[in-house]
């Protein structure tokens, strides 16, 4: 049996590989990886490379155009636009990781233990699920979010709650498919526990496509949230999330154009990039195409 | 008759779904915030104004009791009094709702009747020009943000083109239709009114364009892989061999197997359209239920924003049944 | 001697695909005249389906092309005939049924809906006359309750009775050419008899020509009249069917024959033909056969050896067998009558 476990290993490190070099080759895997990686360097060095203060005020420099000094203009506190622009991706890409990390880790567990356990729990699980998923998306979070208390983690919360039955939908599947397996009649035999099974054996299966569902969800996340905020329940000022700026700028739209294009212009492109990716990914693990 | 299983075990089917619907909305309204009765009474009502409301809606019994009593209600049709306006939260959404049925129709119609096509088109010239533009617009329609396409759309057309107007359904100085449907444009036709008619058709063509986009790069996406798909299988060479024409066989043969799929995840997309409502009609000032919930939001007024949760949840299980019932019509597999 | 029905003519196929040109078919010779059925055998990937789906041009371009050759049908060359001449020969006078039936048939049509339009497209009747012939064709190929079964939808039926659905609906205009690509491969072997049985009775009735494609070289015995034998895209020996197996000429026919394992032998283990089909992207110049045959000698490598006769009716792609020059072969690869 460890023998079998070892061979899987070796196996799976073999195949990720090979999918990297199927991903350089593909020019969309390309663009929305260079997409992703410029936006996640734009968060990560916001503190260095952004020109100013992103909470400094400045009111004798109110809703200026952009220009030289200011590139993306300044909003109605004198604030420079594109240093808010730029710790915005920090704060999408925090909720997005962290989305996904909460709503990947409880929708993995749940539909493990669904698919593997079967039967009565599953049917409960599941039927859990279709009913979170009876709601559309951005109407559930919305309402989880207000009562919740408009905040930005409980934002996070409220579409990580959202995103669960994605996840589980999906694992229950894989589950299903690895649970008649040869190597899991073995495991059994020999005595392992369900949960030890479940953790070694049926989650590693999933990972491919778990990842490829990561990658779409976080481009979502950052729409719902970037909504969320927009409405009012989400980022609160002086937070300078994307959807919240865009929120303020609508009412200077008309004048100041600047205000609400540039925040809404990246939410735009990065949720393209994560979805473009995602796209080029699952076509490159699909099996019937990678040979 | 086995149709007719097929319908009655999914309806069957549908109501512990709605049930279990029903049951989340209560248990987000009643079980997660600190105090329920201080959110359904608003934040600036007074102590006793909240003690009265804690013991009217019965918010001190356990919480089966009140899931119970709260069914009850629901199938009365109350569904809370807005904090805003006092006025029972049904009422007010029966009178959002023409507008945004009107949004959303228009949305739907112009979706399948240009997605569709496009999605089969893209399919049949794969990897032409058409299909590259189409995939194009598919990525970037999922990965727009509504609401700012909506400002960025206000900007163009009206700001700096001036050609559309930027809010409402009417011009100020016209008078809705006498009312039939709600729907200004049915009811603009019924009475013969011209002018109406091609106003509020103005006023409609950027927030349904809007709404639109992201559900047209939906269907497109789903119509284009449906039909490669089908187009992939056997018994479309038969059908070749059999010396049918082209476009019969495109036509008659692919097309009803790709429909399937396609039907499907439209029918499930229509969540995305009543999402996408609430900021369209935000943005656009179009008086639908959207709006209302948006501008509640504002307001702190947590009844009403349950209520819509609830009756949106609800017409979308509903709508997911019909396309379950459609979706046995096209294929006959599954009629077991 | 009489003209042959259909007569292939140095066809040539290739797809052009990302690692390269596959030369699926080079320079291919087969005739078939009327009333007579002709097996194509050979092993999976030697391009008897590709073969099979070029004489109706049903091979995808791209990435597939046909290269060269001729193909004549009653005189007419099929390769070079309009799109709507190519229409009225399809599923009319040359008929087609292919491996699965699972796959073949529409899953959201009914049996009904899918042999009536073939009927109607082909005849010009009324839906009522071509229901009538529907009924008649499902009781010729002995399908049990034929009413039943055009309002029936193809998942609702076994594999059998699916398959001699298909036999139903591509014999309905009377075809002058039926090619059938392997019809009961996917079938149990219980049930393969019955559709062949029936497919034979009904094409002779009908006075049809069958191309027959199968790996099985029992059921060729069976059924057909001659036999075309192919190996990594060329034809290596043509032969009427008890010539070819009481005497093989070609060295992988004699393989191939000596692979079947007799009940009468007593043997440790089966016999094989050594080594690999060769890649079709990029074949050995000669005789494709050369790297894995035994008798193998000076030219073989070189030079492609031409399909020229040995005996009335028997000829062979083989250095071994050099016999009558090209021009010979044209006439000769018929049913046996005077060259």
């Amino acid at each position: 049996m460890w023998d079998t476990f070892r061979k899987e290993r070796a196996w799976q490190i073999k195949e990720f590989f090979f999918t990297l070099r199927l991903l350089r080759q593909n020019p969309s895997a390309v663009a929305g990886f260079l997409i992703i990686a410029l936006v996640t360097l734009m968060a990560l060095a916001a503190a260095f490379v952004a020109p100013y203060d992103p909470i400094r005020i400045s009111l004798g420099e109110r809703l200026r155009p952009p220009s030289a000094a200011h590139l993306f203009g300044t909003d109605e506190l004198g604030r420079d636009i594109l240093s808010r622009v730029m710790y915005g991706a920090q704060i999408s890409l925090r909720i997005g990781v962290l989305v996904v990390v909460i709503a990947g880790g409880c929708g993995a567990l749940l539909g493990a233990i669904s698919g593997y356990l079967g039967r009565r729990v599953d049917n409960l699980i599941m039927r859990v699920m279709d009913v979170i998923l009876s709601f559309p998306p951005l109407v559930l979070a919305l309402a989880l979010a207000a009562a919740m208390g408009p905040s930005l983690n409980n934002a996070i919360l409220a579409v990580a709650f959202v995103m669960i039955p994605k996840f589980a939908r999906l694992v229950r599947g894989e589950a299903l498919s690895v649970k008649e397996k040869q190597f899991i009649t073995a495991a059994r035999a020999s005595g392992a526990k369900s949960l030890w099974i479940i953790l070694n054996h049926i989650l590693p299966n999933c990972v491919s496509s778990v990842i490829v569902l990561s990658t779409l969800i976080l481009g979502e996340t950052i729409l719902i949230a970037a909504s969320l905020s927009f409405i009012g329940l989400g980022a609160q000022p002086p937070t300078p999330e994307w959807g919240a700026m865009i929120s303020v700028g609508r009412k200077f739209l008309l004048d100041q154009w600047w205000y609400a294009t540039f925040p809404g212009l990246f939410i735009l492109v990065t949720v393209i990039g994560f979805n473009i990716f995602g796209d080029a990914l699952r076509d490159i693990l699909d099996p019937r195409i990678r040979r | 008759m086995r149709l007719l299983n097929y319908v009655l075990t999914r309806l069957l089917y549908a109501i512990p779904v709605l049930l279990g619907v029903t049951l989340l909305v209560f248990l987000i309204s009643h079980a997660i915030p600190g105090d329920p009765a201080r959110m359904m009474a608003g934040q600036k009502a007074s102590r006793e104004a909240v003690e009265n409301i804690r013991r009217s809606l019965g918010l001190d019994r356990p919480l089966p009791e009140q899931f119970l009593g709260y069914l009850v209600g629901v199938a009365k049709g109350d569904l809370g009094t807005s904090i805003r306006n006092q006025r029972p939260v049904l009422d007010d959404l029966r009178d959002f709702f023409p507008a945004t049925l009107e949004l959303t129709l228009v949305s739907m119609v112009f979706c399948v009747a240009t997605g569709l096509p496009l999605g089969i088109l893209s399919a049949i010239r794969r990897n032409r020009p058409t299909d590259h533009i189409a995939r194009v617009f598919s990525v970037v329609g999922v990965s727009m943000p509504v609401f700012w396409l909506g400002l960025m759309l206000l900007l163009l057309f009206y700001r700096t083109l001036g050609w559309l107007p930027g809010s409402g359904r009417l011009d100020m100085a016209l008078n809705p239709p006498a009312y039939v449907t709600g729907i200004y444009l049915i009811d603009a036709l019924v009475e013969g009114d011209w002018t109406t008619f091609i106003n509020a058709a103005g006023h409609i063509l950027l927030p349904a364009f809007c709404l639109s986009y992201v559900y047209l790069a939906i269907i497109t996406r789903i119509a284009r892989s449906s039909m490669i798909s089908a187009l992939g299988q056997e018994f479309i060479t038969t059908a070749r061999a059999n010396g049918l024409a082209e476009a019969a066989v495109i036509l008659k043969h692919a097309l009803k197997n790709a429909l399937i799929p396609t039907v499907t995840i439209t029918g499930l997309s229509i969540g995305e359209l009543l999402g996408g409502a609430i900021l369209t009609e935000t943005i656009f000032d179009w008086p639908g239920m959207g709006k209302y919930v948006v501008d509640s939001v504002g307001f702190l007024d947590f009844p009403a924003i349950m209520g819509f949760t609830l009756v949106v949840a609800l017409a979308y299980v509903l709508v997911n049944l019909a396309v379950d019932v459609l979706y046995a019509f096209l294929d006959p597999q599954i009629r077991y | 001697m009489a003209e042959p029905l259909l007569s292939i003519r140095n066809l040539s196929v290739q797809f052009f695909t990302y690692q390269g040109v596959v030369r699926a078919l080079e320079g291919i010779d087969l005739m078939i005249q009327r009333g007579e059925i002709l097996g194509l055998v050979g092993e999976t990937g030697c391009g008897k389906s590709v073969l099979a789906r070029s004489i109706l041009r049903l091979v995808p371009d791209p990435p597939g092309k046909i290269t060269q050759g001729e193909i004549r049908f009653k005189g007419e060359d099929i390769l070079r005939v309009n799109g709507k001449r190519l229409r009225e020969i399809r599923g009319n006078e040359i008929s087609m049924i292919f491996q699965e039936p699972m796959s073949s048939l529409n899953p959201v049509f009914t049996i009904g809906n899918q042999m009536a339009e073939v009927v109607i497209l082909h005849q010009r009747v009324k839906r009522d006359r071509a229901r009538a012939i529907c009924l008649e064709m499902l009781s010729q190929v002995k399908m049990p309750d034929p009413d039943r079964v055009l309002s029936k939808y193809p998942h609702e039926l076994s594999g059998g009775m699916k398959q001699r659905a298909m036999i139903a609906m591509e014999l309905s205009c009377r075809p002058a050419l039926l090619i059938a690509d392997e019809p009961t491969t996917a079938l149990d072997v219980t049930v393969q008899g019955q559709v062949l049985t029936i497919l034979d009775d009904l094409v002779r009735r009908i006075g049809a020509s069958v191309l027959f494609i199968s790996h099985d070289l029992g059921v060729i015995a069976q059924l057909c009249d001659r036999v075309s034998v192919m190996y990594a895209g060329r034809v290596v020996e043509t032969a009427p069917v008890e010539a070819l197996f009481a005497r093989p000429r070609h060295p992988y026919t004699v393989g191939l024959l000596q692979a079947i394992p007799s009940m009468h032998e007593e043997r440790d283990s089966l016999m094989t033909i050594p080594g690999v089909v060769p890649r079709l992207i990029d074949p050995p110049p000669g005789c494709r056969f050369a790297p894995r045959c035994a008798k193998r000698f000076e030219p073989c490598d070189r030079v492609v050896p031409p399909l020229s006769e040995v005996e009335t009716g028997h000829a062979v792609a083989c250095h071994l067998y050099p016999g009558a020059p090209e021009d010979a072969t044209r006439k000769s690869v018929g049913a046996g009558e005077d060259g």
